[in-house]
Formats: C-alpha cells, structure tokens, sequence
C-alpha cells in the first residue's frame, strides 16, 4: 500500500531505525515518539487489527514485545514499561497498520495511563457480561462447534474487520442503548 | 527467570494477598467472561469502558518477564480471541490493548494483567492519544545502538522461529562477542551520580579490582576509554577511589570468615548476568573476551588456538562454563577424576578444552562453585548458552 507509512518502512522505501527484523515482524525506534526510546513493533503483513493477523505471528509479536519491554527496561534505565496495541478503527490508532507501542516509563514523564473509571448501571454490566460471555464461550470449541454456532450477522462483523472504514450496525447499536 | 529462596518466599506471601488469586479462587464475586484451565477474563470494576476486561494467567506473576513461555504464547492468542468476541459483542470496530510494567507504567495490581477496552468514536477516553515530541538526535542515535545490539541477541530463541532478516551486530548468535563489547548497556544513563557508580562498581569485581591495584593507572585509562569517561563524568575519580579502596578493608576482612571465592569464579558468575557484561569488557581491553559461546565447539577452538595469543588467561573461566554445560563430563570429573585424565588423553578435542589445567584442582573449585550457585539467581541467557553446548558436547563424549 502507498499510503501505509508503516508498509513504505517495510519495503525500504523509508529510511529507519530498524532496531530488529526476521521474515514475520519488525521493530523500529518510532520517529513520531511520544517519550524517548518510544519503540514500534509490526507484522511485515499489512493489517489494521490484531484478529486478522496469524496466531503464531501474534504471539511472535508479543515476544518480541516482552523482550523489547525487557530492553529498554535494562538498557534505558526505564522504571517500567507500557505495551499497548490500538487494534482497529476509533482505537487511536495512528497507522493502518497494525502496530504494538512499546514504552519505557518514569513516573512524572508527563504521560498519564490512568482512565476515569465510567459510572455503569448494575443492568447494564449484566447484560454486558452476558453479552460477551456468549462469545467467549465459543473461543474453546472446536471448528465444527463453531461453524453450527456461526450466524449470518456474526459473519457480517467478523468482515467488516476488513473493510477500512464502513459505518454499519447503528440502529441495532441504538437499541442496545436503550435502558 | 528464575528466583532465589527468599524472592520465592516473597512471592508466596504476595500470592495469599492477592485480590486477583482470591477472585481466580472464587473467595471473591467477580464477572467471569472466560475462564479455561490457564487464564481467566473478568469484567473491570472500574472500566474505561463498557466491556473493559482483564485478561489474566491463573497462576500468579507479577512481572511479564516471569510467565513461562507456554503460558505467555497461550495468553497472546487468548488475548487475540477475546478482543475479537468484545468487538462482536460491543459492537465495536476498535478495542486497546494494554499492558503496564512497573508502577511508573501505571500497573496497580501484582498479578500480571492485560486489558482489553472497546473503543468508539468520541467515547472520552484519551489516554492513547499520545502527542509527538522532540528527541535529541545524539540520544536518539546511542539508544538506537543499544538497543539495536541488545534486543537480536535476547531474541535469539525466539527469532528461530521466523528466519532473521539482518544480520544486526547482536544477532550473529553464536560467533559474536558478548553484546557489550560493541554496544554500551549497563544504563544508558548519561551522567551517574556517585552512588550509582559505586553500586556498579560494587557489581563488578573487576572493575573493582581495577581500581584497587592500581589506582594511578585507572585514572590514566579513563579519559582514553570512552566508555569510561562516560562513566565517570561529572563525577570526582578521587573520591569513588578513595571509597572503593576504604571498601576494601571492611570486604578484605569479612572474606576471611567467609567461604573461600575464588575470585575468578566469582566474575566468572556475573559474567553471564547481562546488565554488567559491558563493565566486564571495558576492563579486558587487552584481553580479548570471548563467550561461552565461542568455546562451545572443540573443533573451533583449534581455530581459536592459531588466532589467538591470551587463551591461557581466558581458559581457566571459561572451562567452567564447558564443564557446567556438560553433566555427563561433570560428573565425571567430581566422582572420577581419574578416568576423566585418561580421557583426556585420549580424545584431542578434550585434551584442547582442557589443556594444562590440574584437573584435581579444577574438581575442587567446581565443587566450591556449585555450592554457592545454588544460592544465586541464573540468567536464563546462560541456560540457553548451555543446552546448544551440551547437545554438541555430550555427542562428544558419547
């Protein structure tokens, strides 16, 4: 992809500070850093979430990240570190491409990872739950289970994963608003 | 990573108190979304969002570098699977994923956790929204270094599975020079204070011994050896040797009621704990340091022999990996030594490894070694250094 920063450091097209690459992920030193020693991990594969990806690339994602916190932990005299993926649309995501921030902390850095906890009803938290207990319950079963549970709308979504921007789903999101 | 006695103990303690372990436990209600035999999904009490969830290994750790391979390629695919059935129960296209190290990150609980939040347009949660700022090229460039050095060769294991693509100076695996000979680890810190530096120097015998013999000299080598000079900017050399060496007296005396240390052995163990295998080479600057690696193959060190004039200095530490490496030929050593010397007679490769060294005198310092490692924390680099080894070396020995 032209437009895809993180592709034009991929195919060379951009020079960077390539600080690790094997033939499924690559780590650079970010040159947009929000702190110094702000490092970016990525699949060589284009892709904009964490669930399109290979389960053997994800973990090695994750390895790289736990060893890369281990790094700058040691090497930077960082006092902890803070791995965070932004994994699709609306998740702050800066690239198209999906990307693992790795950063090293010190307290007073100026940057704060605290949220203001938001006020849910019990109701709602029990439909919540419900909710995604539902589709969690389907992640051990085995492929065939899934398929008999596989409903039309359920396909509908997993797709819309890809497609880059598509506004979808709001009258039924509407109704789940409602008290 | 591997903990000592009493950081085990702690770490029991830590798990009674646990309020995650006692939700894992049941003791605490709690609103379960997924639970398997090795990790569990609860809903955050305190949410960022409506579907906030923590994802979380049953088994306590507190840090990430503590989870145990299997447990951590299991929890990242959980974590993938879970993200997925947020984002179809939430409805949502986007969700984070966090994890904080350390209380600086932002890690308010001793059980390793991750979060996974749902996200929307204009939900009002803007701690992702990171904003750019100015780094200093010149800091930029050493970090670069360092890390580019240090981060291939803690991958080695890993990096197996995907072929690497860059031959990065760390990344040369088993033919390289321990990493600090080409990059500067032991903090990146620029400008310590004195008491830092005198904990680093503490760390590092050798660089103490350094100091203490030959005082004149050291303060010669600092301004010629850019490493050092870093090391000791801003600060007052007189003052860190004069404490160094008034160090010494109380050391000098309590050595003699403890257990005799050998004190090559003793550099020999922090030789393998990363972080000071920089000091260590800033010292060996005429001796030229190899790894244990380097010494893994018999055959290689024929090659070795022919290029290299201080092999004698540097067999007497790195025998001891080669011994620790190889059960079969330690064993032989403590329980027969005597069939170890014909041995050695017979086979050229090990008549090489060990050379001119007194094999009764080798046993007693192995057994003296062995005593004391089992009180000290082992780098997981180093166990992974010995497997390669003994696989080659116990085909050796048949």
């Amino acid at each position: 992809m032209a437009e895809c920063k993180i592709c034009n450091i991929i195919n060379k097209k951009v020079e960077a500070k390539i600080i690790y690459e094997d033939s499924a992920v690559m780590a650079v030193l970010s040159d947009e850093p929000t702190i110094f020693g702000h490092i970016l991990i990525f699949p060589k594969k284009h892709h904009l979430t964490l669930e399109e990806i290979d389960d053997k690339i994800v973990t090695q994602l994750f390895y790289v990240a736990s060893y890369t916190a281990t790094a700058i932990f040691e090497g930077l005299g960082a006092e902890g570190t803070n791995i965070i993926i932004c994994n699709g649309k609306d998740s702050s995501n800066r690239y198209p491409h999906l990307v693992v921030d790795v950063l090293p902390r010190k307290t007073n850095d100026g940057i704060d990872t605290k949220w203001e906890p938001k006020k849910i009803t019990p109701e709602d938290m029990d439909s919540v739950h419900g909710r995604i207990k539902d589709k969690a319950d389907i992640i051990n079963l085995s492929e065939d289970e899934k398929k008999q549970t596989n409903s039309p709308q359920q396909k509908q979504l997993s797709s819309a994963d890809e497609l880059v921007y598509e506004e979808d789903n709001y009258l039924v999101r509407h109704l789940n608003r409602i008290p | 990573m591997k903990l000592s006695p009493e950081q085990q103990k702690a770490l029991e303690a830590q798990k009674e108190q646990c309020p995650f372990c006692k939700i894992i436990k049941g003791e605490i209600p709690s609103k379960k979304v997924f639970e398997d035999d090795k990790v569990i999904a609860i809903l955050d009490i305190n949410p960022a969002n409506k579907g906030h969830l923590l994802v979380m290994p049953k088994e306590h750790y507190p840090i990430m570098p503590l989870i145990p391979p299997e447990t951590f390629e299991y929890l990242s695919i959980k974590v993938k699977q879970l993200s997925k059935a947020v984002k179809e129960s939430m409805l949502v296209f986007g969700t984070n994923i966090f994890i904080a190290n350390g209380a600086a990150a932002g890690q308010q609980s001793q059980h390793f956790m991750l979060h996974i939040i749902p996200r929307e347009e204009n939900d009002g949660i803007s701690m992702f929204d990171f904003e750019k700022i100015e780094i200093d090229a010149a800091k930029e460039a050493e970090a670069y270094k360092i890390l580019s050095n240090n981060l291939p060769r803690m991958l080695k294991e890993v990096y197996k599975r995907f072929p690497l693509q860059r031959e990065t100076a760390g990344a040369l695996g088993n033919r390289s020079r321990t990493a600090g000979s080409s990059g500067f680890n032991a903090g990146a810190k620029i400008g310590y204070n004195k008491e830092e530096l005198l904990k680093i120097i503490d760390m590092n015998p050798q660089l103490k011994q350094a100091i203490m013999k030959n005082p004149m000299q050291f303060r010669q080598m600092i301004p010629q050896n850019p490493q050092l000079k870093q090391l000791f900017e801003n600060i007052d050399v007189n003052e860190i040797i004069e404490t160094v060496s008034g160090k010494k007296m109380a050391d000098a005396i309590d050595s003699e009621f403890d257990a005799p240390q050998a004190d090559s052995s003793f550099e020999h163990d922090i030789r393998h704990d990363d972080k000071f295998k920089q000091i260590q080479d800033i010292i060996d600057i005429n001796k030229q340091t190899r790894t244990a690696d380097e010494r893994s193959y018999p055959e290689d060190e024929e090659n070795e022999a022919a290029n290299d004039n201080d092999k004698q200095n540097d067999e007497d530490y790195d025998i001891f990996d080669v011994i620790d490496g190889n059960p079969k030929l330690k064993l032989l050593l403590i329980e027969s030594p005597d069939v170890l010397k014909n041995k050695i007679e017979e086979l050229s490769a090990l008549k090489e490894t060990f050379g001119d060294i007194d094999i009764d005198d080798l046993r007693e310092q192995v057994i003296q070694r062995d005593k004391r490692r089992k009180n000290r924390q082992e780098n997981v680099d180093e166990d992974n250094e010995k497997k390669e080894k003994s696989d080659d070396i116990e085909g050796l020995l048949g």
